[in-house]
């Protein structure tokens, strides 16, 4: 370091505009108000996303690639269950709707989870939030990269419904891609449009009364962000339902169909145009209410820390845990919630008289078990680098305590099912559970190494594993 | 309320039955370098997270350059630069692209100037995952400098740094003051506030309690108990 320079020397000249070096092409996209009437022009945001994919801080196009690679693989090894499944369908559209809208919710709930992180808690907003950003198209580009990022997913999920193609018809396939697609599009748009409307209704003094009846012993305007995701599956949920009935109905030679299947693509492409609208209103304002958040959760006395977080009372004895814990319970919330709704849906399931009703419901709580698995990771996401190093986190302890958070999620989602299930079966109903808990410990144990490993990046890496081991599990559980 | 780079008229922030900021009345004039002094916890970082568009006040008014930034957040960020206690940068980026990022945000900006603030050399084209904590506070405030913002809001923004570093930012806020931008300087090295600010604003269990003009240092040590 040289000595202290004359201040003229080091002043910083108003409108002296020198921006060519380094990220010089950025120039002038990011001004609020300039360029951006171009939707499909790349903004200064979308450049800052390819550089740090280019640099490795975002998901590898390779992993990508493995994820789409074990799609096509499931799409075979799944051809048991589908025969299963289509052995009770009367009819080519009936086998559509019972599988594709089966999947597509579950893709619909994936897609609001990553449009709601994609513009309310995304890892860029801290960097963001000392800066004028242009919300419109910040968002906008927070979508395309999330969307992006859903294309390996989405494209697994259409090659697991291969065996569509082979056993009804190429027909039945493209019908039930579509619906599998829509409720990717449809989660991802509704979701990230539903999370900045929750956003406006956080701030509202008119809706703070809702809100405290809503909220329980959260933040008022957590009760706001909690639900969102709920309203957005629900919606995209409802029109999944309609896509795959409109689906069957153009099979069975009704093509007015195709208009009802198409309907969770036309959401998500509308969510998808709403939301940059909402951004530029609220993306900033967003940073006010996750501080609202954040601070009341740190008013939180620590005696008491442990009663008032999901699950408190397993963390005992355990910091670790104790940390993973208020750390999903904070930021990751919605996982428990699905992973409870799952478990609910897998009880209904299992409450059906069908011999094979039991073993329907495991495979479906499975599937659940399965996505729980990159929970490590998310939860390595929230652990900044600076705080892993100052705290030295990330040893075997930190990965015990990810893997009992996933595990301790997952309970919710196979715990009804297998009540309802003995039951309603008996004892006999157990047989096809039994795959479940190595399952569920694979994958959570898998998830925690590949997160103390990878970090955030470890998702796309470890989902390939987890959609291969669901299928074997599935097709071993509905044989 | 006026247009000044910074006016700040009864603010309170409470957190629960903690009330952090409770009546705060602070202005930067244009051309002023204004120091924000008090012990930990006296609300100083309350107050500037408020100005800075991060936290919504609990009662009183906020205006930068005359935009509220609870209303508009954006508005109000366009016209500070800030340098929070704690500054998040992309890791994955130089401090070159960084500051040029940063510029591009605000319209404009003489990203080779602010980078020789920071004087970061050769380091400035090395990834901020690679930097110190010093080097990244740096980093930061070229960031903030960068396209001359009429408001400069720095929070402990001088800690960590050397002795060479903290000179070369002080004489580029002197600078800033002298094309006629505002400055709020919250720190504990009084020994730099006495060669540089105007002013000085003191605040204790989150009250503004005195504004001592830069010369009455000495009132400053005894206030923060730090004169021996």
């Amino acid at each position: 370091m040289g000595a202290p320079t004359d201040g003229a020397q080091c002043s910083v000249r108003p409108g002296a505009v020198k921006t060519r070096e380094g990220f010089g092409r950025f120039r002038g996209a990011g001004r609020a108000g300039v360029g951006y009437g171009d939707a499909v022009a790349p903004s200064v945001y979308d450049r800052l996303f390819r550089t740090a994919r280019a640099r490795g801080a975002g998901p590898s196009w390779a992993a990508g690639a493995a994820l789409v690679l074990a799609g096509a693989a499931a799409g075979v090894a799944a051809l048991p269950l589908l025969d299963g499944i289509l052995a009770q369908a009367p009819r080519a559209g009936a086998a559509v709707e019972r599988v594709a809208v089966r999947v597509a919710l579950l893709v619909a709930a994936v897609a609001a989870l990553r449009g709601a992180d994609a513009v309310v808690r995304s890892p860029e907003r801290p960097v963001l939030d000392a800066h004028p950003v242009d919300g419109r198209a910040l968002t906008r580009a927070l979508v395309r990269r999330a969307a992006v990022g859903l294309l390996p997913g989405l494209a697994a999920s259409v090659l697991a419904l291969g065996g569509l193609a082979l056993r009804v018809g190429p027909g039945a396939w493209a019908a039930g891609a579509l619906v599998v697609v829509g409720g990717g599009l449809g989660g991802l748009g509704v979701g990230a449009a539903m999370h900045l409307g929750a956003v406006d209704l956080a701030l509202r003094p008119a809706a703070a009364p809702l809100l405290d009846a809503l909220r329980g012993a959260n933040p008022r305007p957590q009760a706001a962000l909690i639900y969102a995701p709920g309203v957005a599956i629900f919606v995209v949920g409802a029109a999944i339902f309609l896509a795959g009935a409109g689906a069957g109905a153009a099979l069975d030679g009704r093509p007015a169909g195709l208009v009802w299947a198409a309907l969770p693509v036309a959401l998500g492409l509308a969510g998808a145009a709403v939301a940059p609208r909402l951004g530029a209103r609220l993306y900033a304002r967003a940073t006010l209410v996750l501080a609202e958040v954040d601070a009341a959760y740190g008013l939180a006395p620590r005696a008491e820390a442990a009663a008032e977080v999901y699950l408190g009372w397993a963390a005992r004895g355990s910091p670790e845990r104790l940390r993973a814990l208020r750390a999903g319970w904070r930021r990751l919330r919605p996982w428990p919630v699905l992973l409870w709704a799952v478990g609910g849906l897998t009880a209904l399931v299992a409450a059906g008289r069908d011999a094979a009703a039991p073993g329907v419901a495991a495979a479906a709580a499975g599937l659940a078990l399965a996505v729980a698995g990159v929970l490590p990771a998310r939860l390595a996401a929230l652990d900044p680098p600076w705080l892993t190093r100052a705290l030295g986190l990330g040893g075997l302890s930190t990965v015990r305590a990810r893997a009992e958070v996933a595990l301790l999620y997952g309970v919710g989602a196979w715990l009804p099912g297998l009540l309802v299930a003995l039951l309603r079966h008996g004892g006999a109903a157990l047989a096809p559970w039994a795959g479940l808990p190595p399952l569920a410990l694979g994958a959570a144990g898998l998830g925690a190494l590949a997160a103390a490993r990878w970090g955030a990046g470890a998702a796309p890496r470890v989902a390939p594993v987890f959609l291969l081991g669901w299928t074997a599990f599935a097709a071993w559980s509905i044989r | 309320m006026t247009d000044l780079p910074l006016d700040v008229r009864g603010l309170s922030r409470s957190f629960g039955r903690v009330e952090a900021v409770r009546a705060v009345d602070l202005e930067v004039r244009p051309g002023e370098l204004v120091g924000f002094v008090g012990r930990n916890g006296a609300g100083k970082s309350t107050t500037i997270q408020v100005v800075a568009g991060q936290l919504l006040p609990s009662g009183g008014a906020v205006r930068v350059s005359g935009v509220d930034p609870a209303a508009d957040p954006l508005g109000a960020r366009a016209r500070l630069g800030y340098v929070p206690e704690e500054p998040r940068l992309f890791e994955y980026l130089s401090a070159r692209e960084m500051v040029a990022f940063v510029a591009d945000l605000r319209g404009g900006g003489d990203v080779e100037a602010a980078l020789e603030v920071a004087a970061l050399g050769a380091d400035a084209d090395r990834p901020i995952a690679e930097y110190s904590q010093g080097m990244r506070r740096r980093a930061a405030i070229a960031c903030a400098l960068v396209a001359a913002p009429p408001l400069l809001v720095f929070d402990e923004a001088l800690n960590g740094l050397d002795p060479p570093s903290a000179g070369r930012v002080v004489a580029a806020l002197r600078a800033a003051t002298r094309r006629g931008a505002g400055v709020l300087l919250s720190t504990h090295v009084l020994d730099t506030l006495e060669r540089v600010a105007d002013r000085v604003v003191l605040i204790e269990s989150g009250r503004t309690v005195g504004s001592l003009d830069a010369s009455r240092m000495g009132e400053v040590r005894r206030f923060l108990g730090a004169d021996g």
